[in-house]
């Protein structure tokens, strides 16, 4: 604190204490003087683009707000996220107006800091390298990195790399699926990745395919999964999951099985053979599991013969099944095997053509093998690449793991260029950067799966000085050879241009409408395969390490995917839904060699592996299997170089660094699963800031569930008579609309993505690790995860708490200033204006969920541009909640007026049930029968939270049915 | 001194002890002004981060939104309710022992409220709003909410704290007359202010009783009001362990348990210090003693019937709560308050603990330990392990709370310190009451 600090506290207590007067933060108000023309202020416009936040590219609207995009939505009419949007497309905002972003072009020479430079003076220094290369015929010296660009970039980037004689160019995503390509190959006689459709799947067996989180495309499958799976009138589909840990996808599965690691080709053939043995799949089939000895597998795997039996029996019933394979326990030595084995399960069950659907291919497909990504690699260490070009969304230097050494190969390349507009392990390493625009800005197309193309349209204008990476490699391919504007290989002025000729003969004139939906969207007809069936080996995967130690599950985090969405506050304070934890990484140690080492949870714990070692707060799991240890990927420790948020020491967290360059036998996929590793506890704790205080309901019944045949006939039968609310005082009377929700509890998954959309929706700060672990996030809407039964085994119930809008509500009349209210459209107001913060509401609120603002907390520049101007962003002092988004209420209302209606369901949307994969979230007018919240609500399965207290909620609960087939 | 312990002393005596306690302060004085200071630097330091920085300098936090500074408001409620008790109830009980405490208590009691009364702004996270809670005509027609209880705080204490002010000063107009006779120069001149003309005559002496009557039956009610109010903050809360209809006489009981404790605390160096054996003799500390053991033996019965209540409720979730206070995190807290205001307050069974200063003392130290405990263990607690388990968590006190904790200890001194060197500690005219009038003689009328 300096003097003029001290002064400022001094007179503005003093001026408090003396007057009672004393506002925080005087704002100043400036007038547009010349207002744009196509900004009407108040009035947002929407613009479809396409989410790059991973390879899934689903379609996004973005909300723009007098000229600055302040939201991001699921674009409905895009088949693939159908208006759903994961918690890492709605954090992508985060990224676009990061305070760390690229101000400009900038070089940096020898080992210091980064100059700022002009745009030309950057690009001379490219194109110069470039024209020594070729003058001395060391074309082949200039490679070309970029993620999976399906669309027009990549042909351009083709087109340049092709036109300068450079190296073929290298699609780097570190999670690629090129085990299943090869599977396909081997069985299908098809190099590619399928649609898969969940959705008309009776039973899905899943060998470790986190298809909540990560696997190909979690919105999409995550979506088909719930229409699949979700409980409509009696009939329900069911979900087996078969991993060493309990992902969150593995949490979701009506039968969990746990197995050792890497023994999923085993499980798979001998389900097989049960199938075959009793006559359940085609003899031919006989042939692929001569060698599968049922009862080494069922010892190998640690799952009994019952279940595997029990699990060929349900998977071969299933008219029609899908057997699926993904995680890290497929990402090992004999991963190709499983995928075999999987394929042939499929095969067996008679579900190809049916729920695996060849043609509808994923653009998974195309990513550059991994062999050719480890060439590179060599070629790079060997001085044989002189220039670098690595393009935005890749980070080779924290993704790839350490036995690879890309970073002490990007070291020997002469001229690294970085595209990147955010600065990461591999921009710290780049002699040129020039920002490339952010995907929100950016034109530019995405085809996640055949017969979809997505169109991306800046949605914005660029906040920082960037450049779209394909002018800036027309500008500079251009130069290199030579040529002019319009003339060459490369003539087009900018890549818009380049983009629009090429969509020109897809979209006929119609380019306007496409933009407009996003893009263009068909159907691909199906391709026929056949099985061949192959001799499969069932061995385990190859571990290298210590004999004695754990073996490594280094899985994508549903957070940060492979890091790339690690720069997000919203995401690093947005729990990882199975431990509750937030901000720093963790290893998860199995409960057993928790209590061997003594360990407790935040007990920092050497992770050694022959590649390197990590050091990491323990949590202990009572669910992993005993054999492994588990470490999230993509953990990095700030989101902004500040340490505001998170005490950075700058250590590792990846557990990338623990790996060697191993890769799968067969397909020569980058091998996650490779390595034992020895934990070691340093005495040391850095204790996890863990939002669950106990996933234990103490017999509180929050979080309900029903039988399946309970609930099958309670569906038919309706349910009994339930105890009516017994009071003194009249009803409260609703003059126009009654507001409410209802939540499927069985629909619900946990995936985070409403509780990302709330903080965006509703200008909700980030608070920090420390303020975190202290109860003081301000998270409007959180997602619990209860766990019922034994702890190694339990069942779990995710439950979405956000403020239950009590029609009783205790937090009403305990506030002296009546700053918390009902309103009579049944909402719990809350007057930031009038709150003093006694804090009163908050102690009797029995779900605590009224949140405080216990300081000041800012938005760092820029991210305050994203802020929602329909939504107050309170002060220091006051308390807040959910309020359903009363912004949307009042405009979806305003609309209807203006229609001369009443409001409709689908008027107003709230956010979180907007962007909800799995639509668990019904907001509506309770006073309309007809509306389907009203319906949900009158569900057999309806209950309130905490009813016996008798606040009356507006938000209504359905039991999740639990099937219970084990 | 040593001859006014052992015989009666006369109307000179008293005139002479009491107005000798005005005297230029000693040194031991002023080394207590320096604690209190220091104590009052933070305080006001810790306060004026906490208003520029936010109440999270505080160590607040989901579930506990309350925590040490609610706690210490009622602490310091209660404290406030043993003067009015003695002062009015006492004294419409014609209980006579009260004479010679009764202006020490008084003091205590407004200074106590005054210190409790600074709590809710500290508490409030935008504590330059705390006058919308006042019912003032405005614009907008916005008016404080009726039905919470914290508005009837606002108007049980500010009613409370005027009532025992008026009744104070009243008390005090006669000795004021005797200090301006006492005193010259621009003392006599603030004395003849304060003293409102008094005589002594006959109609004087009238009204002032009738007055005085009439102000002790005023505040009797309020003796019994205020702190059932307080307890409502807590009783009409849904939190287990505050739902209870209980609260209003365990309070009440509480309080004046505390209270009783405060004053032996702040009579016992008074009566040593100022040698005022004669006036506060051993049957005054007797029945002070009395007082704290049946106030003591009746909390224990209320703590019983708080404990069988959650039993017999068969409420799962008001179970668990009580189990966890009583075997978890703060455990601790809470046999320490069992062991402070139920066991250690035996003693006083004993005539001769009862009639020990130091014992006495000792007690009384507990007693007020324990009690400070005990709105802790009501507070943070119960809002640690209430209905929703996904918030459960452990309250830690931060700097800042502790500061502003200690420091309101600091202002009551300040307070009561000044008091009394500037005014009577001792009731001149009620002390000379209690002793037989002098004779022409110069002998004692018996």
């Amino acid at each position: 604190m300096n003097r003029r600090d001290f002064f400022k506290i001094v007179t503005a207590s003093g001026a408090a204490a003396a007057s009672g007067g004393c506002q925080q933060a005087t704002e100043t108000i400036l007038p547009l003087v010349v207002p744009n023309e196509q900004i009407v202020p108040g009035v947002a416009s929407w613009f479809a683009t396409v989410c790059r936040e991973c390879p899934a590219g689903c379609g996004v609207i973005a909300r723009n707000r007098e000229g600055r995009v302040v939201k991001l939505e699921g674009n409905p009419d895009h088949p693939v996220n159908e208006g759903a949007l994961c918690l890492r497309g709605q954090a992508a905002l985060q990224g676009l107006y990061h305070p760390d972003r690229f101000a400009g072009p900038s070089v940096r020479e020898g080992s210091g800091a980064a100059k700022p430079v002009l745009w030309e003076a950057a690009e001379k220094l490219v194109v110069e390298r470039i024209g020594a290369l070729r003058s001395a015929g060391k074309g082949r010296a200039i490679a070309v990195v970029s993620q999976l660009e399906t669309g027009s970039l990549g042909a351009l980037l083709d087109r340049w790399t092709q036109s300068l004689g450079a190296r073929p160019r290298v699609t780097l995503e570190p999670f690629g699926y090129e085990s299943i390509r090869a599977a396909n190959r081997i069985t299908f006689n098809r190099d590619a990745i399928p649609h898969y459709a969940f959705e008309d799947a009776e039973v899905v067996l899943s060998f470790g395919a986190d298809f909540v989180e990560t696997w190909l495309s979690n919105v999409n499958y995550t979506r088909a999964f719930t229409r699949m799976h979700s409980f409509r009138d009696g009939r329900t589909g069911t979900f087996i999951h078969v991993e060493p840990r309990q992902s969150l996808t593995a949490a979701n599965a009506d039968e969990w099985v746990r197995n050792a690691p890497g023994t999923e080709a085993l499980l798979a053939l001998a389900i097989l053979r049960v199938m075959v043995d009793e006559g359940a799949a085609d003899r031919r089939f006989a042939e692929a599991v001569a060698q599968v000895d049922l009862k080494r597998a069922a010892e190998e795997s640690g799952v009994g013969l019952p279940t595997i039996k029990h699990l060929a029996k349900v998977f071969a019933h299933a008219k029609p099944g899908l057997a699926i394979g993904g995680g890290v326990a497929v990402t090992g030595s004999n991963a190709t095997q499983t995928q075999v084995a999987i394929n042939l399960l499929n095969a067996a069950a008679g579900n190809v053509g049916k729920t695996v659907r060849f043609g509808a291919d994923s653009a998974y497909g195309k990513v550059t093998p991994h062999s050719e990504v480890a060439a590179l690699a060599r070629a790079m260490a060997a001085g044989e690449v002189e220039l670098l070009l690595i393009g935005p969304g890749v980070d080779p230097a924290f993704t790839l793991p350490s036995g690879l050494k890309f970073a002490d190969a990007l070291r020997k390349v002469g001229l690294v260029v970085s595209f990147s507009n955010l600065p990461d392990q591999t921009t710290e390493l780049a002699h040129v950067s020039l920002p490339d625009t952010h995907w929100l800005e950016s034109w530019g197309d995405y085809a996640p799966r055949e017969g979809v193309l997505g169109f991306l349209q800046p949605t914005m204008a660029p906040i920082r000085d960037s450049r779209p990476m394909g002018d800036t490699l027309l500008r500079i391919g251009r130069a290199a050879l030579g040529a002019e504007e319009g003339k060459g290989p490369l003539p087009w002025p900018t890549f818009e241009q380049y983009l629009k000729a090429a969509w020109e003969p897809l979209v006929k004139g119609q380019l306007e409408a496409a933009l407009r939906r996003g893009g263009l969207f068909g159907d691909v007809a199906p391709v026929g395969v056949t099985a061949k069936v192959t001799a499969a080996e069932p061995g385990p995967a190859k571990l290298e390490g210590d004999a004695g130690g754990l073996t490594l599950l280094a899985y994508p985090s549903l957070r940060f995917y492979d890091g790339r969405s690690a720069m997000s506050s919203w995401l690093q304070e947005s729990p990882d839904s199975i431990t509750q934890a937030v901000w720093d990484a963790w290893v998860e140690v199995p409960a057993e060699t928790a209590q061997k080492l003594g360990v407790v949870q935040g007990d920092l714990l050497a992770v050694k592996s022959p590649h390197g070692s990590l050091e990491l707060p323990a949590y202990i799991s009572p669910t992993l299997h005993p054999s492994a240890v588990a470490i999230p990927i993509g953990h990095r420790y700030a989101p902004y170089q500040r340490t505001r948020y998170v005490a950075a020491d700058g250590r590792s967290l990846n557990p990338m660094t623990l790996l060697p360059a191993a890769s799968d036998a067969t397909s020569g996929a980058l091998a996650f699963m490779t390595v034992k590793v020895t934990l070691t506890k340093l005495g040391a704790r850095r204790p996890l800031a863990v939002l669950q205080a106990t996933h234990d309901q103490d017999d509180r019944e929050l979080a309900r569930h029903v039988d399946l045949r309970a609930a099958r006939e309670q569906a038919l039968r309706g349910k009994g008579p339930g105890e009516a609310h017994v009071t003194m005082y009249d009803n409260q009377k609703y003059p126009g609309y009654r507001w409410g929700m209802a939540i499927d509890v069985d629909a619900c998954v946990g995936c985070q993505a409403c509780v990302v959309a709330c903080q965006a929706e509703n200008n909700v700060p980030v608070v920090g690790k420390p303020a975190a672990a202290y109860g003081r996030q301000l998270h409007w809407l959180r997602l619990e995860r209860w766990a019922e039964g034994s702890a190694a085994h339990p069942q779990n119930l995710f439950l979405p708490m956000l403020c239950q809008h009590c029609e009783v509500a205790p937090c009403e009349p305990v506030c002296p200033v009546y700053a918390a209210y009902r309103t009579d459209e049944g909402l719990n107001g809350q007057v930031y204006n009038r709150c003093v913060g006694t804090r009163y509401c908050g102690n009797n609120c029995p779900y605590h969920v009224r949140r405080f603002n216990w300081f000041q907390y800012e938005f760092p520049a820029p991210l305050e541009v994203q802020l929602n101007p329909d939504v107050t962003v309170r002060q220091l002092g006051v308390m807040e909640k959910c309020t359903m988004c009363i912004q949307r209420i009042v405009a979806g209302k305003d609309r209807a007026r203006d229609e001369k209606r009443v409001v409709r369901d689908g008027d107003i949307v709230p956010a979180c049930q907007q962007t909800c994969p799995t639509q668990a979230i019904t907001f509506g007018n309770l006073k309309d029968d007809a509306s389907e919240a009203a319906k949900l609500a009158r569900s057999p399965r309806a209950y309130h939270v905490l009813d016996e207290i008798g606040t009356r909620p507006s938000v209504t609960y359905l039991k999740k049915v639990v099937r219970g087939h084990a | 001194m040593s001859d006014s312990r052992t015989t009666t002393p006369t109307f000179a005596d008293v005139n002479r002890d009491v107005l000798r306690t005005l005297n230029p302060p000693g040194n031991l004085y002023f080394a207590w002004m320096c604690v209190v200071a220091l104590g009052l630097a933070g305080f006001f330091f810790a306060w004026a981060g906490q208003v520029w920085w936010g109440m999270g300098m505080a160590g607040k936090r989901v579930p506990q939104m309350w925590a040490m500074y609610i706690t210490t408001f009622v602490f310091w409620i209660g404290i406030g309710h043993a003067g009015t008790l003695i002062s009015a109830i006492l004294y419409l009980f014609r209980a006579r022992w009260r004479t010679s405490i009764y202006r020490a208590a008084e003091a205590m009691t407004i200074f106590a409220v005054m210190t409790a009364g600074l709590f809710p702004l500290i508490h409030a996270g935008r504590m330059w709003f705390a006058y919308f809670l006042l019912p003032y005509p405005n614009q907008r027609s916005l008016w404080p909410n009726f039905r919470s209880p914290l508005v009837w705080d606002v108007f049980a204490i500010s009613t409370y704290l005027s009532i025992s002010t008026v009744f104070f000063i009243v008390g005090l107009v006669p000795d004021i007359a005797a200090l301006r006779d006492a005193s010259t120069g621009w003392r006599r001149r603030i004395f003849a202010m304060l003293a409102l003309g008094w005589e002594g005559s006959d109609s004087q002496w009238r009204h002032y009783r009738r007055a005085y009557g009439l102000l002790a039956s005023l505040a009797t009610p309020l003796v019994l009001s205020v702190h059932s109010v307080v307890s409502w903050d807590f009783a009409m809360a849904l939190v287990p362990g505050w739902h209870s209809t209980l609260f209003a006489p365990f309070f009440v009981d509480g309080a004046i348990f505390s209270g009783f404790a405060m004053v032996l605390v702040l009579v016992l160096p008074m009566r040593h210090f100022f040698g005022l054996h004669a006036y506060i003799q051993e049957k005054h500390l007797d029945a002070m003693g009395k007082l704290i053991l049946v106030t003591g033996l009746v909390l224990t019965y209320f703590y019983l019937c708080e404990i069988f209540t959650s039993l017999y409720s068969g409420e799962h979730i008001e179970k668990a709560s009580l189990f966890w206070k009583v075997t978890q995190t703060y455990a601790w807290a809470l046999w320490t308050m069992y062991f402070c205001n139920c066991i250690a307050p035996l003693v006083l069974f004993w005539r001769k603990a009862r009639t020990s200063p130091v014992a006495l003392y000792v007690v009384s130290i507990l007693v007020l330990i324990g009690m400070w405990f005990e709105r802790f263990n009501i507070i943070v607690p119960s809002l640690g392990h209430d209905f929703y388990p996904y918030t459960w968590g452990i309250y830690y006190p931060s700097p800042t709370d502790t500061a502003i904790v200690l420091g309101s200890f600091a202002f009551f001194l300040l307070l009561f310190l000044g008091f009394i060197k500037l005014m009577p500690s001792l009731s001149i005219v009620e002390v000379k009451e209690t002793i037989p009038p002098p004779m022409r003689d110069g002998s004692h009328a018996h």
